[in-house]
């Protein structure tokens, strides 16, 4: 029974401070978005997943949402003929690429905002202007690498062919749904919901959102990463254990 | 997620990063387990092929492949080795330069990576390998065809090339019958070496002849032998593509086990039913189209001539 006192208390705690910072919240802010859950968990199962957000506003206006994983520097390559055949023969580095990026927004880009206020915000694909690292190259050779880029990415299902719609429940309650494919890079994501009002930002939200493998996967992965040799062994015995398997059959 | 009612089993391979339909991966090892177990192939050539159509990573593929063929090695030469069919000091001197082969072959293979030329790379040299093998396999097989002969399994001995002989290190090898320098069979480890790294192939169909041709060794010593060797210089190469690459991926090569396992059980059965010189045409077939199929993605002009590689993780 003692050991229950603590436990019920800071429970109770917990109650009363979260309905405290709920309300305090629904008071200041303009508008407040939450995920379903904030983190994606990659098991030995997992084949993806979507990402519910959930959001309030408190007064008219538009919203953008925008997904973006971590940023990591991407080589891209493009192929051409020697001999009849097709190698990669020129590349270019483009640093700062976001691994995912999807968006989900209420109304038509062009029904939101200007174009320069949404590529300002990062919103939409047709604003992104990755930027290439070292030596200085002519504009068109780098605009048809980059769309290369993008194409790739949607290739993957790792950036959007189109925004997804923001769904109204009643005039200040939305959400959506955004869909991440198997192959989700892992780390950080970063969301941003803008709240827009002729055109202008008014307010925004930044959450964070935890994609990782967990359980098994986790543990297989941890175990090749910082145990390499001992995973390896691991493999050699399975291997070899299979092929005196092999060989037991083939003799029965 | 359980709102799309799968009628395929998903499994997420957790170094490839991505998950695949675990059935299909089973297929493919419960195929090349079965045409081990008839053709008495390792099937390395159709795995990494295979395993790229399907979407993993070539370097994923070849180092998974890797850790198989100790599978395949330990099973293939366990029979030989009651039999006394192994050499173990030429397998030994074989080990020597295999394991240097592997070394260098990892870091061709990284390089490659890192040019972006491993995939060009790792398919030319599977349209050479398979389509020089293939055809000799069907010219073989129809001369048999033609001149009616029975099928030797025996090849002849040939006599050792006088450049060969004249090198230094000269060693006996009682077991063969021989008396070679070392820098020969040790040549023909190197060799295979690289191939498992890059290719991550057991490279039998390449090493055997040698040890036949250049070597002199008797045929069934041959067999033995590059099989005990192989199964080193794939654990070799499997310890080195998991500590320098991070490219085994152990969800992917127990799946593939397991269906060669449940493949070779067929295949055997298979065996005795089946005219060995079918079998030959058979494999030769197979082995031609997966060359074809590989050199067709070489020079037909690709729909995307861009590609990208994230770095760092």
């Amino acid at each position: 029974m003692m050991i229950d006192r603590p436990c019920l208390i800071s429970g109770f705690l917990i109650i009363i401070f979260s309905c405290f910072t709920g309300v305090s919240l629904r008071a200041q802010e303009i508008l407040t978005i939450d995920l379903a859950e904030d983190h994606v968990d990659i098991t030995t199962g997992f084949d993806g997943a979507n990402l519910v957000l959930y959001g309030t506003k408190d007064r008219a206006g538009d919203v953008a949402i925008v997904v973006r994983g971590p940023e990591r520097s991407i080589t891209v390559r493009k192929k051409s003929a020697v001999a009849g055949m097709w190698v990669n023969r020129e590349w270019i580095n483009f640093r700062d690429v976001p691994v995912y990026y999807d968006y989900a927004l209420s109304r038509p880009e062009t029904e939101i905002s200007k174009s320069p206020v949404l590529v300002r915000e990062g919103i939409g694909l047709s604003g992104m202007k990755f930027i290439p690292s070292g030596v200085k190259d002519d504009d068109e050779r780098i605009g048809s690498f980059h769309e290369g880029l993008i194409r790739n990415k949607q290739k993957e299902g790792l950036f959007p062919l189109y925004p997804k719609k923001i769904e109204f429940l009643n005039d200040n309650f939305f959400k959506t749904t955004l869909y991440v494919p198997s192959n989700v890079p892992k780390g950080r994501y970063e969301i941003e919901t803008f709240l827009f009002q002729d055109g202008r930002v008014v307010d925004s939200s930044i959450t964070t959102l935890k994609v990782g493998q967990i359980g098994m996967s986790a543990s297989l992965y941890d175990l090749a990463y910082n145990h390499s040799f001992a995973y390896g062994l691991t493999c050699i015995f399975i291997a070899a254990f299979a092929g005196w398997l092999i060989n037991f059959i083939r003799n029965k | 997620m359980t709102v799309l009612s799968k009628t395929q089993m998903q499994i997420y391979l957790p170094i490839a990063e991505l998950s695949i339909a675990a059935e299909s991966v089973l297929l493919l090892g419960t195929i090349v387990g079965f045409l081990s177990g008839i053709f008495g192939v390792g099937g390395g050539f159709l795995t990494t092929p295979f395993l790229i159509f399907m979407g993993i990573p070539p370097a994923v593929a070849v180092g998974t492949q890797a850790s198989q063929l100790v599978a395949s090695g330990v099973a293939g030469s366990m029979g030989h080795f009651k039999r006394g069919n192994v050499d173990v000091k030429i397998g030994t001197v074989m080990l020597a330069g295999g394991f240097v082969g592997t070394f260098i072959g990892i870091l061709i293979f990284r390089l490659l990576e890192y040019l972006g030329q491993i995939d060009f790379a790792v398919s030319l040299l599977y349209v050479i390998l398979l389509g020089g093998i293939g055809l000799l396999m069907i010219y073989e097989s129809l001369t048999t065809i033609v001149r009616k002969k029975k099928m030797s399994a025996e090849f002849n001995t040939f006599k050792i090339s006088p450049w060969l002989s004249r090198l230094p290190y000269k060693v006996r090898f009682p077991h063969s019958k021989l008396f070679i320098s070392a820098l020969v069979p040790g040549g023909i480890g190197f060799v295979g070496g690289v191939l498992a790294s890059v290719l991550g192939i057991g490279g039998g169909f390449l090493i055997v002849p040698a040890m036949i041709y250049i070597l002199g060794m008797p045929t069934i010593l041959a067999a033995g032998t590059s099989l005990f060797q192989m199964i080193f210089i794939t654990a070799a190469a499997t310890i080195l593509h998991a500590t320098m690459n991070n490219t085994v991926d152990i969800m992917l090569a127990s799946l593939l086990i397991v269906g060669s396992v449940i493949g070779t059980q067929f295949g055997v059965v298979f065996a005795k039913y089946i005219k060995p010189l079918h079998a030959r045409i058979t494999l030769a077939i197979l082995v031609l189209a997966v060359s074809f199929r590989l050199a067709l993605e070489l020079f037909i002009q690709p729909a995307e001539l861009y590609s990208t590689v994230v770095w760092g993780g």
